[in-house]
């Protein structure tokens, strides 16, 4: 049946960002957009995959050795240590499966809704003393629908608040099988021009915006999230551009929405050496403090409750 | 339920008060500024008095000696001060007896230097006179050590090898007494509790009344005595003369302890005079008021209160210089009704308050003391665990929390001291605006104070024991982890069972590899051991076999000390009326309840051998990997040749990650081994034990002497720290599973259940955060969990602290019962902070 197992990669715990009091977040694995900011790039596929992470790598060979395919490279001068053929490796895992030392790792891993909830559940007492709960991140949720529908009425069902954090851009079928047992949306606005939202995420924003209303006029909580990248979607004019999208969306509400917005950082360029992976922002110093203030400035004078992560 | 206990406190306006005036941060100054210096004159007089007085019963030779001392010793009064009451002449210094440690002493001359601490950083200076007296000091006491009959009758009872069994050799358990010969003192080291002189002996009551009601009240008694006859108690112990050796002693304390205020009043007198002196004229002569009326009298004012505490807590360090430790109680409902009278009368501000006790906390860490090397990684000299306790509930369940409560953290904020230590009684009837100026102030002081602490578990122990509902709500803590009653003072005898050496010869079938001898019982071949169950029986059996000796090792110790001829006067004046009462101080019977006496049978390692088992399930049973007689292979080479298999045992499952793969091994093994050492009564009293995971760096001495472990633990290495810590690094699922692991086990028999939790800055930045570290504190406290602290700092400080100690002199970080400033730490405590797992968002 669809929607018994889902592929996750992480389950994290004590998560005080990602949505009110603590959190367990659960990451899901595989996305439809690729955001070339992105500081999850192990989330975007929605296979299973071999990387490699240089700080715990001994150099010991073993992966070396065991590999089938013949397509790892031992690189001592390099910095990467071990090199990955990705374009030959099939993500078998026997490199996985002889390293001790936690260097060749899986990202992700399939589970089940009860599986989850197992490791959901156990941090209750934290959720229910700071109105906390569960958050579903990725990756996109929505692109797991099913399984996401049935993790969130789990938690539901057992009295846990439930949010997710998504990109928006999906079909409306998916949104609607997981909208009934969501409490919070944490909805994504990443450029507010579609040519420019292809040319960045690789895809249009038509779809996200229609998402946005649905979930505005269902009478959900939603917070919007605005990740502000230098060069990208950071011009004055865009920001201007943005917050009047918020008023219109203020206006289709019950409740007031907000922005959060989450400044750019460099966090998972190392992710995307383990994966092998190419980052567009290498070297990208963090928006400077006028910048912060600028949007806070822009969001505020049109009324909209702004707050910069 | 009635309606609150103390008015409303406006947590704001206390938060924003300040201690910090130019007087205390003059006086810190002139503190961080001061050498260390060994200040030898309080032992030329003890040891002429002692010479005075030969052939009179040893309870009158101490009191005598104590008063020789505080009506001769140099009296040092700083200007800038509020608080008086200094232990020796110098800001910083320390004083010692040498006849409480004759040979340490010697040792330290011979070696060309006291070490005040654990470290290089910490040496201290004494003049080239004061060495030469001092030499000739100790040697005449070298030759009047009394014999060492604890020792010899323990070899005489169980032979010569069971010395084998003690600390410095095989380590396996430690008892007190359990030094080698040459530390032997008269009294100081090593028999604190058989005087009555312990970690416990500050009480409030005489504060309250003044000493010379209590005089009154023990002469009284004495004219009682010869009318009516003396308390028929037990004809054995307490005779006439015993009972009156007591209560003369006890008059000629407190007689000394008035005249050593009168000295700092005539003192402070003789200096308001002095011209130079003319801007502290008024507080000066203010002094010398408050000097001349406490500790003679009850306090008529705040200053005073705080005042005569400040003496009545010193003077038991003059006589007893080896062991400082004496905790402080409940401060906040000492001073509480003093300081409310004084604020609505409007004779102080909340400003000079917050002054006042900021002069005295400068005063709790003027005190120094010395240890000879060989003993500093073992002990933690020049911490004497002034243990302040605060908040709490009452016995019909009231908040006990007071404006006094929030004074309390304020100055130890500002203070930054590593002493006193701050201990909160936490409860669901306390307010957030506590808790979160407790938390606030736990980020100002960066040294792991506030310890919160589980107030129904502390008063449910005693309940358990037998004690009435208002006397068991009023405990504090003391010493390191320990915990008592203000109405009994229970310590007795601690026991200290090394739980990873019953491991190693669970393994070796009974035989210690380091000492290389069959120490254990025989317990089977573990290599053809067939599960984890069957090698937890072979434990059981280590341990059950040592608890049996240990016990009987106890009983003697225990009953030799109690034996000796000697109570301490001062004990008896903090404890008067029982003393007057049953004609016998606390420690050694005279109490309302028969929990005195007891035996702290304390131990460490199980969350280590949790996760031994662990990875033997892991990668022997379950995976296959290896052997059992592998896994002994490459721990009897500390896993030289066997890295791999090293690094598998590492990579099995881990306590401190809500694993239930180890934590049910855990809980398991926890409740046996409870049962194990609670099967037999306290030799001595017959009562049940109380468990205590006390000694707050035993995991350091445990782990140096123990053996290469199926952890993946190296020799040598620290045990896991605490009593519920993870191992070190391991705990990697974050603060709530942490938690989740740490209360699983119901741990509330246990005093001394430490959780050390490591936060990075960037987890408290916002109020929002420091709300869910409150939820944090709180949900360990419901789901049973005692005692958590947090360590608040980013690893790259302890890093750069470890490389460049003389830029860091600052940083303070919790240990396990106490703080101390990091770089005066042994490099081995050090590098296992640094291991400890970080908390980070």
């Amino acid at each position: 049946m669809a929607g018994e197992t889902g592929m996750i990669y992480n389950i994290q715990k004590y998560s005080l960002d990602d949505g009110p009091g603590i959190r367990t977040i659960v990451f899901m694995k595989g996305c439809p957009l690729r955001c070339k900011w992105c500081a999850n790039p192990e989330s975007q596929e929605t296979f299973r995959q071999v990387g490699h992470r240089a700080s715990t790598c001994v150099l010991c060979g073993k992966c070396y050795m065991a590999c089938p395919k013949k397509c790892i490279t031992l690189a001592p001068d390099d910095e990467r240590k071990v090199i990955i053929d990705h374009d030959v490796c099939d993500n078998c895992g026997a490199c996985v499966e002889v390293c001790l030392h936690d260097a060749m790792r899986f990202y992700g891993r399939v589970v089940t809704v009860d599986e989850v909830w197992k490791e959901v559940k156990k941090d209750l007492h934290y959720y229910f003393d700071t109105h906390g709960g569960v958050t579903i991140s990725g990756g996109e949720p929505m692109y797991q629908p099913d399984f996401v529908a049935a993790l969130l009425k789990k938690c539901r069902s057992e009295g846990v608040h439930t949010a997710i954090e998504t990109c928006g851009f999906v079909s409306p079928e998916s949104l609607d099988k997981v909208l009934p047992f969501v409490d919070l949306f944490l909805f994504d606005i990443k450029h507010m021009d579609s040519d420019e939202h292809k040319k960045w995420t690789g895809g249009p924003n038509e779809p996200i915006q229609q998402n946005i209303e649905t979930v505005v006029k269902a009478g959900k909580d939603i917070t919007i999230r605005f990740p502000m990248i230098p060069g990208v979607n950071d011009s004055h004019e865009h920001l201007v551009k943005l917050a009047e999208r918020m008023v219109e969306l203020n206006g289709m509400a019950k409740k007031p929405i907000g922005i959060d917005i989450m400044p750019f950082h460099n966090f998972g360029e190392n992710k995307y050496q383990n994966l092998g992976m190419p980052y567009f922002f290498a070297g990208m110093d963090r928006p400077p403090q006028e910048k912060k203030d600028e949007v806070m400035e822009i969001m505020t004078s049109h009324g909209i409750t702004c707050v910069v992560r | 339920m009635g309606g609150p206990r103390f008015r409303p406190v406006n947590a704001d306006l206390m938060w924003n008060l300040t201690c910090l005036t130019p007087r205390t941060i003059e006086l810190r100054r002139q503190h961080a500024e001061a050498p260390v210096v060994i200040c030898p004159e309080d032992s030329f007089l003890f040891t002429e008095s002692y010479k005075e007085t030969v052939g009179l019963p040893e309870t009158l030779r101490y009191a005598y000696a104590y008063e020789k001392i505080v009506e001769n010793c140099p009296i040092l009064i700083r200007k800038e001060e509020l608080i008086v009451g200094s232990l020796t002449k110098e800001i910083r210094g320390a004083n010692l007896i040498a006849a409480e440690c004759p040979a340490n002493v010697l040792d330290s001359i011979a070696s060309g230097g006291f070490t005040r601490k654990m470290s290089e950083w910490t040496k201290a200076d004494i003049s080239e006179e004061d060495m030469v007296k001092l030499k000739a000091d100790a040697e005449y006491w070298m030759e009047r050590v009394p014999e060492h009959e604890v020792n010899k009758l323990l070899v005489h009872e169980f032979g010569e090898e069971h010395m084998d069994l003690m600390m410095d050799r095989a380590m396996i358990f430690e008892g007190i007494p359990f030094r080698a010969e040459t530390e032997m003192g008269l009294w100081g080291p090593i028999f604190p509790e058989r005087i009555g002189r312990g970690t416990t002996s500050f009480r409030a009551k005489p504060v309250h009344v003044g000493l010379n009601h209590i005089i009154d009240l023990c002469e009284k008694e004495l004219v009682k005595m010869d009318t009516e006859g003396y308390y028929p108690g037990c004809l054995t112990r307490i005779t006439p003369a015993y009972k009156r050796c007591l209560i003369r002693a006890m008059i000629i304390c407190a007689k000394a302890t008035i005249r050593w205020a009168e000295r700092h009043a005539e003192e402070a007198r003789r200096m308001a005079a002095l011209p130079e002196n003319a801007e502290y004229k008024d507080v000066l002569l203010q002094i010398a008021e408050n000097c001349d009326w406490v500790p003679a009298n009850p306090p008529r004012t705040y200053w005073e209160a705080v005042q005569s505490y400040r003496f009545l807590n010193a003077c038991d360090q003059k006589i007893k210089p080896y062991r400082k430790d004496t905790c402080l109680g409940r401060l906040d409902q000492i001073l509480y009704p003093y300081y409310e009278a004084d604020l609505q009368a409007g004779k102080i501000t909340r400003e000079f308050a917050a002054e006042i006790l900021g002069c005295f906390f400068i005063k709790l860490r003027e005190g120094e003391g010395f240890d000879p090397e060989k003993r500093e990684v073992a002990h933690s000299q020049g911490t004497f665990l002034p243990d302040i306790t605060i908040c709490g509930r009452d016995e019909q369940g009231r908040d006990m929390t007071n404006e006094m409560s929030y004074l309390v953290l304020r100055v130890m904020a500002d203070m930054k001291f590593n002493e006193p230590t701050i201990y909160i009684r936490c409860h669901d009837g306390m307010s957030d605006d506590f808790y979160r100026m407790a938390v606030k102030a736990n980020m100002e002081h960066r040294g792991g104070c506030p310890a919160f602490l589980n107030d129904e578990l502390g008063t449910r122990r005693y309940l358990d024991r037998g004690v009435a509902l208002e006397d068991a709500c009023d405990w504090n803590c003391s010493g390191c982890l320990a915990y008592h009653l203000d109405c009994a003072e229970h310590t007795g005898g601690f026991m200290h069972l090394n739980l990873l050496k019953c491991f190693e010869m669970a393994m070796r079938d009974g035989y210690e590899p380091r000492w290389g001898k069959q120490f254990g019982p025989h317990t089977g071949d573990f290599t053809k051991m067939k599960s984890v169950d069957e090698i937890l029986e072979a434990w059981y059996k280590q341990i059950d076999y040592f608890c049996d000796l240990l016990n009987r090792d106890y009983a003697i110790r225990r009953s030799l000390e109690l034996s000796y001829p000697l109570v301490s006067g001062l004990n008896g004046v903090m404890w008067y009326d029982y003393a007057l009462e049953y004609g016998e101080i606390p420690v050694r019977g005279g109490t309302p309840y028969p929990i005195t006496e007891a035996m702290w049978l304390g131990n460490r390692g199980q969350t280590d051998v949790a996760d031994c088992l662990a990875a033997i399930q892991k990668v022997v049973f379950d995976d296959k990997k290896a052997t059992l007689a592998d896994v002994l292979d490459a721990c009897n080479k500390n896993f030289e040749g066997y890295e791999d298999l090293q690094q598998m045992l590492l990579n099995a499952p881990k306590y401190g990650n809500d694993d239930d793969y180890v934590d049910d091994i855990f809980v398991k093994l926890c409740t046996k081994v409870d049962e194990i050492m609670t099967k037999r009564p306290d030799p001595i009293n017959g009562q049940k034990v109380f468990l205590f995971k006390g000694a707050a760096s035993a995991h350091v001495v445990y782990g140096m002497v123990s053996w290469a472990l199926p952890n993946g633990r190296n020799a040598g290495v620290s045990c896991n720290d605490g009593a519920v810590s993870a191992m070190p690094g391991m705990d990697i699922e974050g603060p709530t599973a942490l938690i989740n692991s740490a209360s699983k086990f119901d741990f509330w028999q246990y005093a001394g259940g430490v959780l050390n939790m490591k936060f990075t800055k960037d987890l408290l930045d916002s109020p929002e955060k420091i709300d869910k570290v409150i939820a944090l504190i709180k949900t360990f406290h419901r789901r049973g969990g005692w005692h958590v602290q947090f360590n608040i700092h980013s690893q790259e400080d302890l890093v750069a602290a470890r490389h460049d100690p003389e830029n860091w002199k600052d940083l303070l970080v919790r240990v396990g019962g106490y703080s101390a400033n990091f770089v005066d730490l042994p490099l081995p405590l050090q590098d296992e902070i640094i291991h400890r797992t970080p908390h980070a968002v």
